[in-house]
């Protein structure tokens, strides 16, 4: 040990503020290094996860249509007043008004 | 010569699972040697007869010097392999590797200017050495940018490839900055070619030091290479099956 105290290490003979400083922006940089990573893959983990639930919803979706286009009967799958079938038939009375509304 | 490994270099999958094997060693073998270095360098070393105490920053400022070049030159390397052969985990490693070596670049600056007011009486001159350093911070911010403004991935890793590549020609000019012109920086401490200027007792510290710095980078290196790997590989099945 080339100090007699901890006094003395901690002013290194005037040169302590320096130096100290120095070793903390090194600190800094290496917890950036470290801490960087971590955050990054927890971005990526959301981002895969979310990825994998829109496809399920499009597979869902996508079942729909296969087994409507595919001419099963529709009345019996959809019974009158299901939720399909009245948004259907919303979107078929808002129409013109709509076309108006946008030409305004 | 056995090329199978290079062609396995071509397979991010083979990659994030044998780099796994890797962290342990790395994570205990960087954190013991930074550790012992840093303790020896500031506590047990004598002082310089010159800077006195303000030395002692040597044992930070040159590793991170040396890591901020060597991760441009390993950058330009790796930008070599993406235009020629164009694998995949190359443009991948050039892309973590920019934000690592830009902070060791400006842990070498901001060190170098600490350590310049009680040596020199100034935090900055615009010498040489200090100039072409600042100009290797901003290649580094400038390749980040670029690939941030380019949003096809192929026309980025060209892109910044290419960037990389011109960008080298300054690595040179840092390292002869000292030996062409007049600086206020002092020459190289440690050459290959020479025996070491420094005392033995604050020579050995120093190379751990660097030893142990090179080992740091690769640590976060591979950590940042294994989740960029999982990003660009997200829609494979075996990426799915590790996260869900």
């Amino acid at each position: 040990m080339y100090f007699d105290s901890w006094s003395g290490f901690l002013s290194m003979e005037g040169h302590g503020l320096y130096v100290w400083s120095a070793y903390a922006v090194a600190a800094v940089v290496i917890g950036y290094n470290l801490i960087a990573p971590f955050i990054t893959k927890r971005q990526v983990v959301a981002q895969v996860r979310r990825q994998e639930r829109l496809i399920k919803r499009k597979m869902v979706v996508n079942d729909f249509k296969v087994t409507a286009d595919s001419g099963e009967d529709l009345e019996q799958r959809f019974a009158p007043g299901s939720t399909q079938r009245k948004h259907r038939a919303e979107r078929q009375e808002e129409g013109p008004e709509s076309v108006e509304r946008s030409a305004q | 010569m056995n090329w199978t490994f290079f062609h396995k270099l071509g397979s991010p999958k083979w990659f994030y699972d044998i780099s796994g094997k890797w962290l342990p060693w790395l994570q205990v073998s960087s954190l013991v040697l930074i550790l012992v270095a840093l303790v020896w360098g500031l506590a047990f070393t004598p002082p310089d007869y010159l800077q006195g105490n303000s030395y002692r920053i040597i044992f930070i400022h040159v590793p991170a010097s040396f890591l901020a070049q060597a991760v441009y030159m390993m950058m330009a390397t790796a930008a070599a392999v993406t235009l020629i052969w164009k694998i995949k985990l190359a443009d991948m490693a050039l892309k973590v590797m920019a934000p690592i070596g830009a902070s060791f670049c400006i842990l070498s600056l901001a060190t170098g200017a600490i350590w310049g007011q009680p040596t020199w009486g100034t935090w900055w001159v615009w010498d040489a050495r200090l100039t072409s350093m600042l100009i290797l911070l901003f290649l580094y911010i400038g390749i980040i940018a670029l690939r941030g403004a380019i949003h096809t991935t192929e026309a980025a890793a060209k892109a910044c490839a290419i960037l990389s590549l011109v960008g080298v020609v300054n690595i040179p000019i840092i390292k002869f900055s000292v030996d062409w012109w007049n600086t206020l920086h002092q020459g190289a401490t440690l050459k290959l070619t020479e025996k070491p200027s420094m005392a033995p007792e604050m020579l050995w510290p120093l190379l751990l030091a660097i030893l142990g710095f090179y080992l740091f980078f690769t640590l976060v290196m591979v950590l940042r290479l294994r989740i960029e790997i999982l990003s660009r590989e997200r829609k494979t099945r075996w990426v799915k099956e590790l996260v869900s």
